[in-house]
């Protein structure tokens, strides 16, 4: 039985599709999805999204945070029918990550944090080091 | 450049079409949150009791040579802030594009805070970098509510500029009006409070970034008309002023003529006399 998947960025439509399985990385854990699944939203981490297609492969991409939408809605055939939508403020399917620059931006990133430790303030750090997550999460996805 | 602002507004359309389902399935996240979760209350819904201050968020253009495009949005935003030094409060104000700015700056009015170079094509970062600076402005009290002046492209031929309230966000707005069933098994991951915490900023910064969208779609078309405008105008110009010339040039050629004629008559009528 296969469901609905929207991946979505305020900029476009990353991917529609229909797929079997959902896996995406939550801020309090790993959340599978199929279908059938109760209503639910989940807060995303950085981290990667797996979508298992109905007989094409997986698909992999990576999603900087976000949201998780679980809804299903009454269906034709009196089947719930499953919908999932991640909501993400940037993802990228494996295919068209860029490697080369998540490392190069991954170094520099890594060298701000250590040249200047002292005078950056909390929030700075903070940024950086989320910043440095989402190349990490592209390099271990597509690397 | 009639052409590029053409070839532009379509590109501008684009990208409000493609942001579209995000808004939708955002707004829709949210609905269904406020309507599953027992408590619907945050800091950036609440009305503030005695408010002070009222951010106003303007959005005009970078660059002129788009007929009252800026014009029409900042009257609009004149009006907001009339509104708003009428009910006490003070105005603040942020602006996005160099126009708003220039006429703020000339007027010696204050402005809090200004984003230029991006409001032909607005990216995400900068509603972003807008947005967060507006919550966090709004969480520390600088500004108790927060209005936007944009223009709404609602098609190539009316570009109505226009006022909203974006903060505190309206609950009704938010929880919808749809009757669906209330779902008691419904699961929050982490719980609806935090989730909370960080689907409201993405909801104003994506409202910021959809007024963006719709301003630069509407500033491309207030540039293209002027340009159409100014090349028709200039067209007809040249029509007259091309009549005008070949008729002085006419003029011109049958003064030489005549005197010329004229010239030869005398001629012939003075070699006559000698002849004679």
């Amino acid at each position: 039985m296969a469901f609905e998947v929207h991946v979505v960025t305020p900029e476009r439509e990353v991917w529609a599709g229909v797929a079997e399985t959902v896996i995406a990385r939550g801020v309090d854990g790993e959340v599978g999805i199929l279908t059938g699944h109760a209503p639910m939203m989940v807060q995303l981490a950085i981290g990667p999204l797996r979508i298992d297609r109905e007989g094409d492969g997986e698909l992999a991409a990576v999603v900087d945070g976000g949201f998780m939408h679980v809804t299903s809605s009454g269906g034709e055939d009196g089947q719930p029918a499953t919908r999932v939508d991640v909501l993400a403020a940037q993802a990228e399917l494996a295919g068209d990550i860029d490697v080369e620059a998540a490392r190069v931006r991954s170094a520099e990133l890594e060298q701000a944090l250590q040249s200047h430790d002292t005078h950056l303030a909390e929030a700075e750090v903070a940024s950086i080091k989320a910043e440095l997550e989402k190349a990490l999460a592209r390099i271990s996805l597509a690397g | 450049m009639e052409l590029i602002a053409s070839s532009r507004i379509v590109k501008a359309q684009q990208r409000v079409e493609a942001s579209r389902p995000y808004a939708i399935q955002l707004t829709d996240a949210m609905e269904d949150l406020a309507r599953n979760s027992g408590s619907f209350t945050h800091p950036l819904l609440e009305e503030r009791q005695e408010p002070r201050t009222a951010g106003v968020l303007v959005c005009t253009s970078d660059r002129g040579l788009a007929g009252a495009y800026a014009a029409n949005v900042i009257k609009e935003a004149e009006g907001v802030l009339a509104s708003v030094r009428e009910r006490g409060l003070e105005p603040v104000i942020y602006v996005s594009g160099k126009k708003g700015v220039g006429y703020f700056r000339f007027r010696g009015v204050p402005i809090e805070a200004d984003w230029q170079g991006h409001t032909e094509v607005p990216s995400y970062d900068v509603a972003e970098r807008i947005g967060r600076r507006l919550i966090d402005d709004f969480a520390a009290g600088t500004i108790d509510e927060l209005h936007c002046a944009y223009t709404d492209f609602r098609s190539a031929f009316t570009l109505r500029a226009t006022a909203k309230r974006f903060l505190p966000i309206a609950p009704e707005e938010v929880t919808g009006t749809s009757e669906e069933t209330v779902h008691p098994e419904y699961l929050f991951e982490p719980e609806p409070e935090r989730i909370l915490d960080h689907l409201l900023p993405q909801y104003l910064i994506t409202k910021v970034y959809a007024a963006l969208l719709e301003s630069a779609a509407s500033e491309n078309a207030a540039r293209r008309r002027a340009m159409k405008a100014a090349t028709d105008n200039a067209d007809e110009l040249m029509k007259i002023l091309t009549r005008q010339a070949n008729r002085a040039r006419q003029d011109e050629i049958t003064t030489e003529i005549m005197e010329i004629v004229g010239g030869a008559e005398a001629l012939a009528a003075t070699s006559e006399d000698d002849d004679g």
